[in-house]
C-alpha cells in the first residue's frame, strides 16, 4: 500500500464520520426524543420503488404501519397509502454546532408514514436519529478523553524526562502505581465517587475528565522516554549554550520527537476510550436517557427479548464496529509511516 | 612577550567532583576535575592534552557554563563567570563558544544549514528575520561555505563542511574565546589542514583566542602556543619537557617518528 | 529468593498507594450511602445520624482510614452497608469466581494464541499466517461487549449453551460431579469471550517474538543442521519467544480483568464486576475499595507470577540477580 495515499484516505474517512455525526442534526429525520407511543420497536422501513398502482418511480415511498391487533410489536402496512420520501424538508428544530438554529431535515416523509431507516425502540423513537445524535457524544467522548490523556501524560512526560532527578523518580513511581491497576476497575471506582445522578452534559464532561485523567501513565512513559534520548543530544546543549530557556528547548528541539508518538498513541486510544464511554452508559454510570449514547441504546439488548427479536436494535453495535475499524486501519497506517521514516 | 592586560581567561583551582550512587547506597566520589589552574592570553591558542577521562570535556563543560564546578573560580577579562545570575545569559557566556567533537550530533537534523547558523540570534531574539538570515549567509562565507547551501540538510554534508558550519555557528556570536572539544578528531588529515589553516585565518581576522583540547599531541604542536597536560582531572605538566616520566602521557600524544614535539612551531612566534 | 521478597514488598507498597488513592477520592464524593436513605421520609434525620457515627462516617478522614486499615489486618477490610457484613466475606467467593473464569480464560487464550502465532511466523504470509491475521483483525474490530451479547444471543437462539449465571438453578441439590460439569458448561461462554478478546494482542506477540527467534544465527545454524522445521520452531525457536512472551503474560492479565468485569455483568456470572456495579449504584463505598484492592492485587500476583516463571526460565536472569 503506497503509505503516504493510503493513510490520507484513511484519515479522510475517519474524520469524514466525525463531520458526519456534528450533522447528525440535519442528518436525522426526527428528534431524538420524539416519541411515537403507537410504533414501539417498528422495524426498519420498507422503501417502495412502486407506488399503489404498481408504477415505477425512481423517488420511494414508504407506507405507514399498523399494530396488528390482539400483537405487540408485529406491524402490517397499509398497503392503500404509499407516501413518498422527500429530501430538504423542514421538521423539528436543532442547533447547529452549539451557535444557530435550523429546522432543515435531509429527508423526511409526510404523515401518517414514518421512515425509520433503522426501525424505532420500545418508546418508538427512530433508532437512526438517536444513532446520530448518539454518535456526536460517543465519538467526541472519545476524541476529547484522548485529548486529554496525551495532553496530560504528555505534559509529564515531558516535565520529567527534562528535568530528571526526584521529580522523574517521583513521577516513574506514580506510573508504576497506575500501570499496576486494572484500568475499567479504577475507571469505574473514580465514577463510583462521583454524582450519580447528573445532566446529559455534565455527565458528558464527567466522563471525559475520568476516562482521560486514568491513562495517563503509559504516554507519560514514552514521552518520558523520547525526552530522555532527545536531552542528551549535542545540538540541545549546544542551544542551551546559547542561552535557550527550558521551554525553548523542549519546544524547538524535543517536541517534533513525541509527535509521531502522540499520533499513533491516539490512533490507539480513541477507540479504547470510545468503548470506555459505551460501558459506562450500558451499565447506567454514564449518560442517562433521554440523551442517547451509543452505550445506552445498546443497554437494551441486555432484555433478552429485545436481543434476540428486534436486531435493529444492534445498529449502534454496528456503528461501533465500523468506527473501531476505521481506527484500526489508521493505527496500522500510522504505525507504518512512523517505521518508513525511522529508516 | 609581556602583556601589561590580564589574562583573557584565567582558571584557579578549579574541581568538579561527581558522586555515583543512589542516595541510600553508598556513595564513591569521582574528581572529574582537581584543582585545575591555567591561564590564556588572547590572540592565543592555548591546548589541553590528557587521555580520555582526564577531565577535558569536563573542562569545557565548565567553562561554557553547561556544567557548574563544585570549587575554584572561572575568570573572563577579570570577572568571575561563576557570579553571574544562574542562567548566565549575560555576555561572557556569549563571549565563549564550544565546538563540539560530534558534528553530526551538534547540529538538529531539522533545521537547515542557515537555520542551525542563525540560532544563537534568534535564540537571543536579536534583529529581524532579514537581519539574522544576513548575519548567518556572512559567517557561512567567512568559513568557506557557499550561500547557496543554506537550505542545504547539515547531514547532507560531509564531516569538515559540518564543523565549518559549526564554526559559522559560534562565530554568529561574535566571541572572544573559541573552545574546540577534539573538533579535527575523525576527519581526514588534509580536511583537518584546511580546517587548521581556517581556524589560523580566523584568529589573525577576528583576534580570537582558542582553547583547544585534544588527545593528539602531534595534531596541537602546529596550532598551539601553550600547552596543558590533563591526567585524572589535575595538571601534571605545562611543557612536554615534564611528560618523560609519564608514559601514558605520552603515547597518547602521538609523538611524531622524529621523536620530537615542539611547540609553537606555527609562523609568526 | 531475595529478589522475589523485593517485588513482593514493592507489590504490598504500591497496594497501599492504591488504597490511599481512593480513600482521597471519597472525599471528592459529594453523596453518600445515607443520602438515599434520608430521601425515605419515614426514617428520621437522628436514625440516618446515628446510622452514620455507627459506622464512623462522621469521622475526618485520616481517622476513617486508619479505623479502615485496622479492619483489614482483623481481615475483615471494612464494612458493607448493603449487606451488613464485613466486605471481605463478600469479596473471597466473588474473587473466586472471578480467578476461575479469568484462569480459564487465560488458559483458552495462550492455547489458541500459541500455536497460531508460532505456526504463523514458521511460514510468514503462508496461509495460516494470512488466515490468523484476518481472524486477528476480525477480534480486534469487534468491541468485547458486542461478543459477550453475541454469546448471550447464540445462547437463547441455539440453546446449546446457557445463557448465563454460574451453575443451573437446581445445582445446589446435584451432587458435585454435577455441580462441577453444571459450572463447567457455564464458564465455555463467557470464557470463550474473553480469551477471543485477548487473541489479538497475545497472537501478535507471539508471531513477532517468534520470528525474532527465528531470525537468530543459531536457529540458523539448526536449519543448516537440516533439522526439520517443526522441530525446529517447537524445540529450538520456541524457547527463546518464551522470554519475552512470559512478560506479555503478567500484563495481559490486566486487559483481561477489566475486559471480565463488563463479561461477568452481561452473563450474570457472580464474579467481582456485578458486585462493583452493585456497590457503585449502591453507593457502598467500602465495597468498592476492596473491590478495587482485589482486583489490583490480583492483578499484581500475576505480575509476580510471570517474574517468578521469567527467573526461573531464563538463566540469564539468575546471573544477573545474584552479581
Amino acid at each position: 500500500m503506497r503509505n503516504r495515499k493510503w493513510l490520507v484516505a484513511i484519515l479522510l474517512c475517519v474524520v469524514g464520520v466525525h463531520v458526519l455525526a456534528l450533522c447528525s442534526g440535519f442528518l436525522a429525520p426526527y428528534d431524538y426524543a420524539e416519541q411515537n407511543r403507537n410504533l414501539p420497536y417498528a422495524p426498519p422501513s420498507t422503501l417502495h420503488f412502486r407506488d399503489t398502482q404498481g408504477v415505477f418511480h425512481w423517488r420511494p415511498c414508504v407506507s405507514p404501519l399498523v399494530e396488528r391487533p390482539g400483537t405487540f410489536g408485529v406491524y402490517d402496512e397499509d398497503a392503500n397509502n404509499c407516501l413518498p420520501v422527500r429530501f430538504f424538508v423542514r421538521g423539528t428544530e436543532y442547533t447547529v454546532l452549539w451557535l444557530f438554529q435550523s429546522n432543515w431535515h435531509l429527508v423526511g416523509v409526510s404523515q401518517p408514514a414514518k421512515i425509520f431507516l433503522l426501525g424505532s425502540d420500545g418508546y418508538g423513537r427512530d433508532q437512526l436519529s438517536r444513532l446520530l445524535y448518539g454518535s456526536r457524544l460517543s465519538l467526541f467522548a472519545g476524541l476529547l478523553a484522548t485529548a486529554l490523556t496525551l495532553g496530560l501524560g504528555g505534559l509529564l512526560g515531558t516535565i520529567a524526562g527534562f528535568y530528571g532527578g526526584w521529580i522523574d523518580a517521583a513521577l516513574m513511581r506514580c506510573v508504576e502505581l497506575f500501570l499496576a491497576l486494572p484500568w475499567l476497575y479504577l475507571l469505574f471506582a473514580l465514577r463510583a465517587f462521583l454524582p450519580l445522578h447528573i445532566s446529559a452534559t455534565q455527565a458528558f464532561l464527567l466522563l471525559i475528565t475520568a476516562i482521560g485523567v486514568i491513562g495517563w501513565a503509559r504516554p507519560a512513559r514514552l514521552i518520558r522516554g523520547v525526552i530522555l534520548s532527545g536531552k542528551e543530544r549535542s545540538y540541545v546543549m549546544a542551544a542551551r549554550m546559547f542561552g535557550a530557556s527550558d521551554l525553548y528547548l523542549m519546544r524547538r528541539h524535543m517536541a517534533p520527537y513525541t509527535y509521531g508518538i502522540l499520533l499513533t498513541q491516539a490512533a490507539m486510544l480513541v477507540p479504547q476510550y470510545i468503548l470506555a464511554e459505551v460501558t459506562l452508559s450500558f451499565l447506567g454510570l454514564g449518560v442517562a436517557e433521554p440523551t442517547p449514547s451509543w452505550g445506552n441504546m445498546l443497554s437494551i439488548l441486555q432484555q433478552y427479548d429485545v436481543l434476540v427479536s428486534y436486531w435493529w436494535m444492534w445498529a449502534p453495535g454496528g456503528a461501533l464496529i465500523v468506527v473501531c475499524f476505521g481506527y484500526w486501519l489508521l493505527a496500522g497506517a500510522l504505525q507504518t509511516r512512523a517505521e518508513s521514516i525511522a529508516h | 612577550m609581556s602583556q601589561p592586560q590580564p589574562p583573557l581567561l584565567e582558571v584557579r583551582g578549579l574541581s568538579k567532583v561527581r558522586t555515583q550512587g543512589h542516595w541510600w547506597q553508598r556513595q564513591f566520589e569521582v574528581r572529574a576535575l582537581d584543582n585545575v589552574n591555567l591561564s590564556l592570553n588572547a590572540g592565543r591558542t592555548l591546548a589541553v592534552v590528557g587521555e580520555s577521562g582526564a577531565g577535558k570535556t569536563t573542562l569545557a563543560m565548565c567553562l561554557v557554563g553547561l556544567e557548574q564546578p563544585s570549587a575554584g573560580d572561572i575568570r573572563f577579562e577579570g570577572k568571575s563567570l561563576l557570579q553571574t545570575d544562574t542562567r548566565r545569559r549575560s555576555s561572557p557566556a556569549r563571549d565563549i563558544q564550544l565546538i563540539f567533537q560530534d558534528s553530526a550530533g551538534a547540529l538538529s537534523p531539522r533545521m537547515s544549514a542557515v537555520e542551525v547558523v542563525e540560532e544563537p540570534l534568534l535564540i537571543r531574539g536579536q534583529g529581524s528575520r532579514a537581519e539574522r538570515q544576513e548575519i548567518a549567509l556572512d559567517a557561512m562565507e567567512q568559513v568557506g561555505l557557499p550561500a547557496a547551501w543554506k537550505n542545504r540538510n547539515p547531514h547532507q554534508l560531509s564531516g569538515g563542511e559540518r564543523q565549518r558550519l559549526a564554526i559559522a555557528r559560534a562565530l554568529v556570536t561574535r566571541p572572544r574565546l573559541l573552545i574546540l572539544d577534539e573538533a579535527l578528531a575523525g576527519l581526514d588529515l588534509s580536511i583537518q589542514g584546511q580546517i587548521t589553516n581556517l581556524l589560523m585565518d580566523l584568529q589573525t581576522a577576528q583576534g580570537l583566542s582558542y582553547l583547544y583540547i585534544s588527545h593528539n599531541l602531534e595534531l596541537v604542536s602546529r596550532i598551539a602556543d601553550d600547552v596543558v597536560f590533563l591526567h585524572e582531572g589535575r595538571v601534571i605538566a605545562l611543557d612536554p619537557s615534564e611528560l618523560t616520566s609519564d608514559s601514558r602521557i605520552s603515547e597518547t600524544a602521538g609523538r611524531s617518528a622524529t621523536g620530537s614535539l615542539r611547540l609553537g612551531a606555527r609562523a609568526g612566534v | 529468593m531475595r529478589y522475589l521478597g523485593q517485588r513482593i514488598l514493592q507489590s504490598l507498597i504500591l497496594l497501599v498507594g492504591v488504597s490511599v488513592l481512593s480513600f482521597g477520592f471519597i472525599e471528592l464524593s459529594p453523596g453518600n450511602f445515607f443520602d438515599e436513605i434520608r430521601l425515605n421520609p419515614r426514617i428520621s434525620n437522628e436514625t440516618v445520624s446515628k446510622l452514620r457515627s455507627q459506622y464512623g462516617m462522621d469521622q475526618p478522614l485520616p481517622v476513617r482510614y486508619a479505623r479502615w486499615l485496622g479492619s483489614v489486618a482483623k481481615g475483615e477490610f471494612g464494612f458493607s452497608f448493603a449487606y451488613n457484613v464485613p466486605v471481605a466475606s463478600l469479596l473471597w467467593p466473588r474473587a473466586r469466581n472471578t480467578l476461575l473464569l479469568t484462569g480459564s480464560a487465560m488458559l483458552l487464550a495462550w492455547m489458541l494464541a500459541l500455536p497460531l502465532g508460532i505456526l504463523s511466523a514458521g511460514r510468514r504470509n503462508g496461509l495460516i499466517d494470512h488466515a490468523t491475521l484476518l481472524l486477528t483483525a476480525v477480534l480486534l474490530t469487534i468491541p468485547d461487549l458486542l461478543m459477550a451479547l453475541g454469546l448471550l444471543l447464540f445462547a437463547l437462539r441455539t440453546r446449546l449453551l446457557p445463557a448465563g449465571g454460574m451453575m443451573s438453578l437446581d445445582a445446589e441439590n446435584l451432587s458435585a460431579w454435577k455441580q462441577t460439569r453444571s459450572v463447567a458448561i457455564h464458564l465455555v461462554g463467557p470464557a470463550l469471550v474473553l480469551a477471543l478478546a485477548s487473541l489479538p494482542t497475545l497472537i501478535r506477540h507471539t508471531r513477532a517474538a517468534m520470528i525474532e527467534a527465528l531470525d537468530s544465527p543459531f536457529v540458523r545454524a539448526a536449519r543448516a543442521h537440516g533439522l526439520s522445521p517443526y522441530r525446529i520452531l517447537f524445540r529450538h525457536a520456541f524457547p527463546v519467544a518464551l522470554n519475552p512472551l512470559i512478560s506479555l503474560f503478567g500484563l495481559s492479565l490486566g486487559s483481561l480483568l477489566s475486559a471480565s468485569l463488563l463479561t461477568e455483568v452481561l452473563v450474570n456470572w457472580p464474579g467481582l464486576g456485578p458486585l462493583m456495579l452493585e456497590a457503585i449504584l449502591g453507593r457502598d463505598v467500602y465495597v468498592v475499595i476492596g473491590v478495587v484492592l482485589f482486583a489490583s492485587a490480583f492483578l499484581m500476583c500475576g505480575t509476580l507470577l510471570g517474574d517468578v516463571l521469567l527467573f526461573a526460565a531464563d538463566p540469564r536472569i539468575r546471573t544477573e540477580k545474584l552479581t
